[in-house]
């Protein structure tokens, strides 16, 4: 019994409750919160269904367990109460029932304001919330804008009274010179301020974007710094290069247009409705309510074309970029007889994706014309109305004119917003993805210095995420001075070990212990003082050959420059060039493969580090070259260790040691002969290439009895 | 000069054809729904005047009616102007893509084989994108302002002829001569913000690639600082671009409320000398308030027409060239027999390249030819392959003259290696099977074998079906070359042309592909072009090349 009366109870306060939402003059929360009160004690069922209503988990869940609410929820509930009430207090004309609301209202404010206490947000921040913390040194710009776009709508509005008080007092037939040069004393400098506003909110909001995009590129930067030699892990390389090169360019609409317009299309119906409540509240009312409707006609659209969106967006393709590629492999296509083919892939290409395109751009239009409907349509409603009221004669012909000019300002600021919020979607895109990066955690960064170079290798182990391991209980020392080879085939783990000694990737598992310390404990400035990793596709930067030679060593000599060019057996090559002067392209794009590698091998031994690993680092010179520069790195041995990864069993041959991995495992470690004897699988892989290169040589044999014939 | 840019403008414009009727829809709606929102405006005031019974009989509630109905056709003739006008764009992008591509066609190899050619494609693929700007975003909305100003000033002028003067004066400023002052300084700005724009992407590009050397070598803050510094002095360039856009954005707006206030002012004058009535003062204002939108619409594109008919005559230049080989249709189609080069000269511009080459290159076998770079040997090779035709002696193949051989036939008989390999967006498989679309997959492994490139190809987690987007950071040179010479040995034509095939390649993989040439060389002929002696040693005829003439021979 007693159970059915709390239950009872508990519907009462509910419908009284969502009655106070409807009626400005009775409270709300109270109700709910005896609603609450009375079903936990009546129904279990009910019970579990209130709490389980957004309701209850937004406004009144965390209030119940610890007296207190966030302090937004708490700024939007008085909102939403003071806009009810202050709606109702307009609606009744009697004097009695104003008051009562306004004593209803005072009391929620002393309510939520001191008996409710104030709990931090504790919810994990979104990335808009993100990007507002990027904005916090540039928000005082994105005010600023706001506040001058507002400033130009006063302006306008200030033109247009004058205007209005202008044609009344031409209507009224009392229009005299006075007036005039009054009115022209207005017009002109409101004009200027409205010119300076426009001029001003606009450089303010890109200067906020600017400052933005300033900010992101070097955190990025400083991100991929932090996260070192490892940033492969987090993003592909071509994804960070789109996301700070493009994404980043794509927040200008973002921040420029979409956010201030944000604001300021919420400041501007509201203005405009204060303005036109002291012409004609009804009007102001009608004309206030229709603005919803431009924000709910786009949700409504987008919920219905989101999922067909979705479903045709994969299929964009950039058709620029399709011709272009046509354009510059026409010769290939040509030489194939495949141009007419292509051709006509082309144009069914073009076809099919103006027909996607045009699906969705229909979907795209047909949600600015509901937005254009709502706005157009509203303004005339307004326009009719107070026509209307002229017509009555409750306003006047200024005051109409005044309401014809000015309505459709409350609806603009919104389209604006709907158009901008298109130009803005790749935009939060990309900073979501931004936001990804910036928040991946960083490895861990050791502080010590290196003490000695041996290297002492127990039971290191490797695993690329997801996938098998490459490699595998690796036990072994390669002493300072020592020479050795890394060989086995492709995927057998010898470019993961290059860079695990190179202090590239930290997280092994096992232990690497350089002169004596644990490498992961190792500072990277002491890394990269003392070990250096060259590998095939080094990168070289744009500049000169001097530029890039003095990477490896800031201030070095001219002669030692030279010298290691010619090590690394590309001195006669500069000689036909500027010399040290000749520029080389971004990538060294002007060079062939050849001769960044070996300008990539000048630098390395220039930077003179104690340990070198060397990952194919010769793979695109020429055999005579290569062995001439193979000898030059073998000088370095006993003064430096060298580390050799190759899969060219004749230059592994001429190590003192070599080491043969399989499919991430130590088969074997000795020089060659041994190996040759001992190691089958050392001896398989050195047989199978030399049969293959022995061609060559057999017909180099048969050069040397050439017959010379001239023409 | 102004003649010819007319000649320019009026052939694009028929270069529109089929698609002038939708374009003059796009110009009718749109105007149209111009009309009809400057008509809620205009027919409001009309109610209003009879309202207040400044004009009595105005039927009021059917001009409020009006109204409404107004405000309802506006979106609705939008919708359909904007659908109208993007059906326009895309149509005419694929017409001028197919149009271009098939000129392009005709012309290739020769036009596009001169050095300049990478500046010419993508000067014609960025002009074609202007010139679809041009007709789907310029010259459409440029039509409807005019039209609808017109309409405007008739109108307003039919309350008083000054106050139409106004209104055109107005129209003008905004539409007319704010954009063109707007213009020239906005090139400047722009260009310099793009040099800036382009030197920090490209400084940032290559801090990304070139992470790992900057981090082993130590430069992180000195390069960060760099990076930082072409920031700001990008992001300064884009805010005098945006500060000169605000100014000219600003001063649109100003004009458009100044002359708003002049009519208003002048219409009241007028109403005060008792020239016209009240009501048409109010409506004249109301009307000039009313109608800027298309030239406010037209002064922010405010395209620089000069770029449009500069890209425009380009694209027609190129329309008009006539191909340099053209290609032969109804002549022989014939066996491969060999190949002899008689007395063969070729001259580029006024440069000789080649002179007095005799070669003949025997059905089976490979000949092989060194010399430094410029020395011709290319040069040689593209004449054997009839990219241009030569100037001197003939070119005979199994016989017959080459110009009076059917161009697909010889392209049958011929396949050519370049030095470098052009690769399409695509598949593996898809690349290498371009030269024969329809070889099967085992053909296709063959051929990669052949050329060294199947293990790589293998160990790919997606093997033949990787495609090149998903190659992080690409290919090497060295693969791309094998790629390049997989697709020549799954053409199967019985003479294959190389140029540096190996130049790329460790000696282990020169070994492995100097293998197969071997094997391919019993059935078919090869011409093997290469600076390196190991890659030579292939050949049974060695052809030295010096200045545009071949100085010795050698055979092993």
């Amino acid at each position: 019994m007693k159970r059915l009366i709390y239950l009872a109870l508990g519907f009462l306060f509910v419908f009284l409750g969502a009655l106070g939402v409807m009626l400005p003059f009775l409270p709300t929360t109270p109700f709910f919160l005896a609603a609450a009160f009375c079903l936990a004690r009546g129904s279990e069922r009910f019970h579990r269904w209130f709490i389980g209503t957004k309701l209850y988990k937004r406004y009144l869940g965390d209030y119940i367990k610890t007296r207190a609410m966030a302090g937004r929820t708490k700024a939007k509930i008085l909102l939403m109460v003071s806009a009810l009430i202050l709606t109702g207090c307009l609606l009744t004309g009697s004097l009695h029932a104003r008051i009562a609301m306004g004593l209803v209202l005072l009391g929620h404010y002393y309510y939520f304001l001191f008996r409710i206490k104030t709990v931090p947000s504790a919810k994990q921040a979104s990335p808009s919330k993100k990007l507002l913390r990027l904005l916090r040194g540039t928000r005082k710009h994105l005010v600023l804008t706001v506040l001058c776009r507002w400033l130009a709508l006063l302006c306008n509005a200030t033109l247009i009274w004058d205007f209005a008080r202008l044609l009344q007092k031409g209507f009224e037939a009392r229009l005299e010179g006075p007036d005039v040069i009054h009115a022209v004393l207005i017009f002109l400098p409101t004009l200027l301020v409205r010119f300076l506003c426009i001029k001003k909110g606009t450089e303010l909001s890109h200067r906020a974007a600017a400052d933005v995009k300033k900010t992101l590129r070097a955190e990025i930067y400083d991100k991929l710094l932090h996260l070192g030699l490892s940033y492969h892990d987090t993003a592909s390389s071509a994804a960070v290069v789109q996301m700070s090169v493009e994404g980043v360019e794509k927040l200008q609409v973002y921040i420029s247009a979409y956010l201030p317009q944000l604001y300021y299309s919420l400041a501007a119906p509201v203005t405009l409705f204060i303005l036109f409540a002291s012409v004609d509240l009804h009007i102001a009312l009608v004309l206030l309510a229709c603005v919803p409707l431009i924000p709910l006609s786009l949700v409504l659209i987008r919920r219905i074309a989101g999922k067909m969106m979705k479903n045709h967006w994969g299929q964009y393709t950039d058709l620029g970029k399709n011709f272009l590629e046509s354009l510059q492999g026409l010769t290939t296509l040509k030489i194939y007889n495949a141009d007419g083919k292509r051709h006509r892939e082309m144009n069914e290409n073009a076809e099919s994706f103006r027909k996607v395109t045009m699906r969705v751009l229909r979907m795209q239009l047909a949600s600015v014309t509901f937005m254009d409907l709502f706005a157009y349509g509203a303004t005339a409603l307004g326009i009719s109305l107070a026509v209307s009221a002229a017509a009555g004669g409750r306003i006047s012909l200024g005051a109409c004119v005044f309401v014809l000019l000015l309505s459709s300002e409350f609806f603009l600021p919104l389209r604006m917003l709907g158009s901008y919020f298109h130009a803005s979607m790749s935009g939060i895109a990309a900073a979501e993805q931004i936001f990804v990066l910036l928040d991946s955690p960083e490895p861990k960064t050791g502080i010590r210095e290196i003490e000695g170079f041996d290297i002492v290798l127990a039971n290191c182990g490797f695993a690329y995420e997801g996938a098998r391991d490459a490699l595998k209980n690796l036990s072994l020392a390669f002493p300072f001075g020592s020479f050795t080879a890394v060989v086995g085939e492709s995927g057998s783990g010898k470019s993961t070990l290059a860079k695990i000694l190179a202090g590239a990737l930290k997280s092994y598992s096992g232990s690497v212990k350089i002169g004596g310390t644990e490498l992961s404990q190792l500072a990277d400035s002491s890394t990269a003082r003392h070990i250096t990793l060259t590998e095939h596709n080094a990168y070289i930067f744009k500049g000169t050959l001097a530029d890039n030679l003095a990477l490896g060593c800031p201030g070095a000599s001219k002669q030692a420059m030279i010298d290691a060019l010619k090590k690394a057996r590309l001195y006669e090559f500069i000689q036909t060039e500027d010399g040290l002067d000749t520029p080389v392209s971004e990538r060294g794009a002007n060079l062939s493969g050849g001769q960044r590698q070996r300008l990539a091998l000048a630098r390395a031994l220039l930077h003179n580090a104690d340990i070198y690993v060397f990952d194919e680092a010769t793979s695109g010179i020429d055999a005579d070259n290569e062995a001439l520069i193979l000898a030059s790195l073998a000088e370095l041995a006993g003064r430096k260790t060298v580390i050799l990864v190759t899969h060219r069993m004749k230059l592994a041959q001429k190590a003192r040691d070599i080491l043969v991995l399989k499919e991430g495992v130590v088969m074997d470690f000795g020089p060659h002969d041994t190996l040759y004897r001992r190691c089958g699988y050392y001896a398989e892989l050195f047989d199978a290439q030399n049969d293959l290169e022995r061609l060559a040589e057999t017909d180099k044999e048969e050069l040397t009895c050439l017959k010379t014939g001239s023409l | 000069m102004l003649k010819n840019r007319l000649s320019v403008m009026v052939r694009l414009t028929a270069l529109v054809g089929k698609l002038l009727p939708v374009l003059l829809a796009a110009v009718v709606l749109g105007t149209l729904g111009y009309l009809s929102a400057s008509s809620i405006l205009i027919f409001s005031a009309h109610a209003l005047l009879g309202a207040v019974g400044s004009t009595p009989n105005t039927p009021v509630g059917a001009f409020l009616r009006v109204v409404i109905l107004c405000a309802v056709a506006r979106g609705f003739l939008r919708y359909f102007e904007q659908l109208a006008g993007h059906h326009m764009a895309f149509k005419l992008l694929a017409v001028l893509r197919d149009k271009v591509f098939s000129v392009l066609r005709q012309l290739a190899p020769a036009r596009l084989e001169q050095q300049d050619q990478g500046a010419l494609i993508s000067t014609i693929t960025h002009d074609i994108e202007l010139l679809e700007v041009f007709y789907a975003h310029t010259l459409a909305p440029a039509a409807i302002a005019l039209i609808v100003s017109v309409v405007m000033v008739a109108y307003i002028g039919a309350q008083h002829i000054l106050l139409g003067f106004v209104a055109a004066l107005a129209y003008i400023s905004v539409g007319v001569v704010l954009p063109m002052m707007n213009t020239r300084g906005r090139k400047r700005r722009g260009d310099a913000y793009k040099d800036s724009y382009g030197q920090a992407n490209s400084f940032l590009l290559e801090s990304l690639y070139g992470l790992p050397e900057t981090l082993r070598y130590g430069r992180a803050q000195s390069r960060k600082a760099e990076l930082e510094r072409l920031s700001n002095d990008m992001e300064s360039q884009q805010l005098a671009l945006k500060r000169f856009e605000a100014k000219n954005a600003a001063w649109t707006d100003t004009a458009v409320l100044a002359f708003s206030g002049a009519v208003l002012f002048i219409g009241l004058l007028l109403y005060q000398n008792g020239t016209i009535a009240f009501s048409q003062a109010l409506v004249a204002t109301v009307a000039m308030m009313s109608a800027f939108g298309p030239v406010v619409a037209l002064s922010s594109l405010s395209n620089d027409l000069t770029h449009t008919v500069a890209a425009g005559e380009r694209v027609l230049t190129l329309l008009d060239t006539a191909p340099e080989t053209p290609e032969v249709q109804t002549g022989l189609t014939a066996a491969y027999q060999g190949v002899r080069c008689e007395d063969v000269g070729f001259t580029y511009g006024s440069r000789r390249v080649l002179q007095n080459i005799n070669l003949s290159i025997p059905k089976t076998g490979i000949i092989g030819i060194c010399g430094e770079s410029g020395s011709g040997k290319t040069t040689l090779l593209k004449l054997i392959m009839r990219f241009w035709d030569v100037r001197a002696g003939r070119i005979l193949v199994s016989e017959d003259d080459i110009r009076r051989i059917n161009t697909k036939s010889l392209r049958e008989m011929e396949g050519y290696v370049t030095q470098e390999t052009f690769l399409f967006e695509g598949t593996l498989l898809e690349n290498i099977r371009l030269s024969r679309p329809d070889a099967t997959i085992s053909e296709v492994k063959k051929a990669a074998a052949d050329a060294g490139i199947h293990d790589f190809i293998c160990q790919l987690p997606k093997g033949y079906h990787t495609h090149l987007g998903e190659l992080g950071d690409g290919l090497s040179a060295g693969e791309r070359q094998r790629i390049g010479l997989a697709r020549a040995l799954l053409h199967g034509a019985p003479l294959l042309l190389l140029d540096e095939p190996t130049s790329n390649l460790d000696s282990l993989n020169e070994a492995l592909i100097l293998k197969s040439l071997n094997q391919a060389a019993g059935s078919r002929s090869l011409v093997l072009i290469s600076h390196r002696e190991s890659t030579l040693r292939a050949a049974q005829a060695i052809y030295g090349m010096k200045d545009g003439t071949l100085t010795t021979v050698t055979y092993s």
